[in-house]
């Protein structure tokens, strides 16, 4: 099984997630090549204004993908994985969407099969073979430490590539609980966070954003861990605006990096705007 | 009979006539995290585009706002893919040149340009777009910019696709190929922010 990584736009400016992803890849002395002068993958945007346009950019990534014989691409980013798989579902379906597409993709010389598999890359970590891996790494559990599990909503939305529930999903619960934390019942973990309309639609968001860090707090969670690039942005940026005290809003690759005994400062700790000092 | 001529092609797209088997229960619009910000919930906005009443449908705020969570999608008991037809509209709207009074369209639109001129986006890049026309924004926003500064998260400098003329060449490809058939597309006209 060969994997390839598809790192989207937002993880370079994300708060440590590529650092962090980066130290625990390094220290389990794995090799996952990035997909080579991958682009954007259009995102919310583009199916918002130019339907072709928006098929065309996921499915040049996914063929990049294939030509370097890879069987799976995995993203960390929620808007990448659902744009992905959104456009390898309707490329599947529709023929005649899939030759054009191939037209335009012929103008680079690429062209897009529709073999590859679409991974988050939770779910990547999550893979019983790597899980084994990281587990046996584990150096410091954390133990003490209690998280809610933010999964926002385009993980499980409008479907996932495992089992898991729409609305109640629980592979991240499950890989926290692996590290040795104590994971909270977390009724927010797929309430969305407002995404892109954060930019233009603050007033409508900062409640969205509220409710979720205030149902972590009542349940009792010291960190909220997020699985997306957005979602970590939208749930730590507002937070001077809420009055609410402040939660730290974690990536899940951050986390492993900790349990596995690695440098702090290696996992790019310091780049969260909510700071994150809880003692282990 | 402009109105039904839209409602035909609305029915017209993948999974569009669906919005037929909708039975007005509400789920959607009850499960919507973005309502309050929405002139009619998706329920309400369905009922007005069986009933042909288009222009205000195009009129309204709602497919815009829409943050594309599939809340509604996942939960509607017939099985409508309310989040497509979402940004259907969205697509037909422009096409039909209704300037948007949403700030979300002129969003999506620095998007765009900013990914058409480097197959990436830099947020900084498209913030830089977007504030030009949306400059109350950028009040509301000075502090935490400075913090990413600070932290080194404000990247201005972009790592473009090694080749932008050629990617730019395979979108100019698509939007030619999108023309021969039914799809939707059309630039976003940028007017000045409403008060
Ligand atoms: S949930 Fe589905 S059936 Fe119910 S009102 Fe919304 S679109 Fe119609
Ligand atoms: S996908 Fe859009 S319309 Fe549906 S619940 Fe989410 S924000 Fe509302």
């Amino acid at each position: 099984m060969k994997t390839v990584f598809y790192p989207g736009c937002t993880l370079k400016s994300a708060a440590g997630y590529q650092e962090s992803i980066e130290a625990v890849l390094e220290a389990l002395e794995m090799e996952v090549p990035e997909v080579e002068d991958w682009n954007c993958c259009g995102a919310t945007a583009y199916f918002s204004l130019d339907e072709m346009a928006a098929l065309v950019l996921p499915a040049r990534v996914m063929a990049i993908a294939e030509e370097m014989g890879a069987d799976q691409v995995v993203t960390p980013c929620n808007a990448c994985y659902a744009t992905l798989r959104k456009a390898r579902a309707i490329l599947a379906e529709e023929e005649d969407l899939k030759e054009k597409v191939n037209k335009a993709l012929g103008v680079e010389g690429k062209l897009y099969r529709g073999r590859i598999q679409v991974r988050h890359l939770l779910d990547f970590f999550m893979e019983p073979q790597v899980r084994d891996t990281w587990k046996a790494r584990i150096q410091r559990p954390l133990k003490g430490l209690s998280v809610a599990p933010y999964y926002g909503c385009q993980y499980t939305r409008p479907q996932t590539d495992g089992e898991d529930h729409p609305e109640r999903p629980v592979t991240l619960d499950l890989f926290l609980e692996d590290l040795g934390a104590r994971v909270v019942d977390f009724t927010a973990k797929t309430y969305c966070c407002g995404a892109a309309q954060m930019v233009a639609h603050e007033d409508a968001c900062l409640p969205l954003v509220k409710r979720i860090l205030l149902d972590a707090r009542q349940k009792g969670a010291q960190a909220v861990v997020a699985i997306c690039p957005l979602c970590q942005f939208n749930l730590d940026a507002p937070q001077a605006k809420l009055n609410i005290g402040e939660m730290p809003v974690v990536y899940f690759t951050q986390l492993l990096g900790l349990a596995m005994g690695l440098e702090e400062r290696n996992l790019g700790l310091k780049k969260l705007l909510v700071p994150f000092k809880v003692a282990l | 009979m402009e109105a039904r001529g839209l409602l035909k092609e609305l029915l017209e797209m993948p999974g569009g006539d669906q919005i037929l088997k909708c039975i007005q229960c509400g789920t959607c619009s009850g499960s919507c995290p973005m309502y309050q910000a929405m002139d009619y919930g998706p329920r309400r906005l369905f009922a007005m585009a069986k009933g042909g009443d288009f222009d205000e449908v195009f009129r309204s705020n709602t497919y815009w706002i829409c943050a594309s969570c599939y809340f509604c999608t996942v939960r509607c008991p017939r099985g409508i893919k309310i989040t497509d037809i979402m940004y259907a509209l969205k697509r037909m709207a422009v096409a039909r040149g209704y300037t948007p009074r949403e700030k979300s369209a002129y969003m999506y639109q620095a998007f765009k340009e900013t990914v058409e001129q480097y197959g990436r986006l830099s947020e900084a890049r498209m913030m830089q777009k977007y504030l030009t026309k949306a400059p109350m924004d950028a009040i509301k926003n000075a502090s935490l910019g400075l913090k990413l500064l600070l932290k080194k998260r404000m990247e201005f400098k972009v790592e473009p696709v090694k080749n932008p003329g050629t990617f730019k060449a395979m979108l100019e490809k698509a939007r030619e190929l999108a023309h021969e058939g039914s799809s939707q597309e059309g630039e976003v006209q940028w007017s000045p922010e409403e008060a």
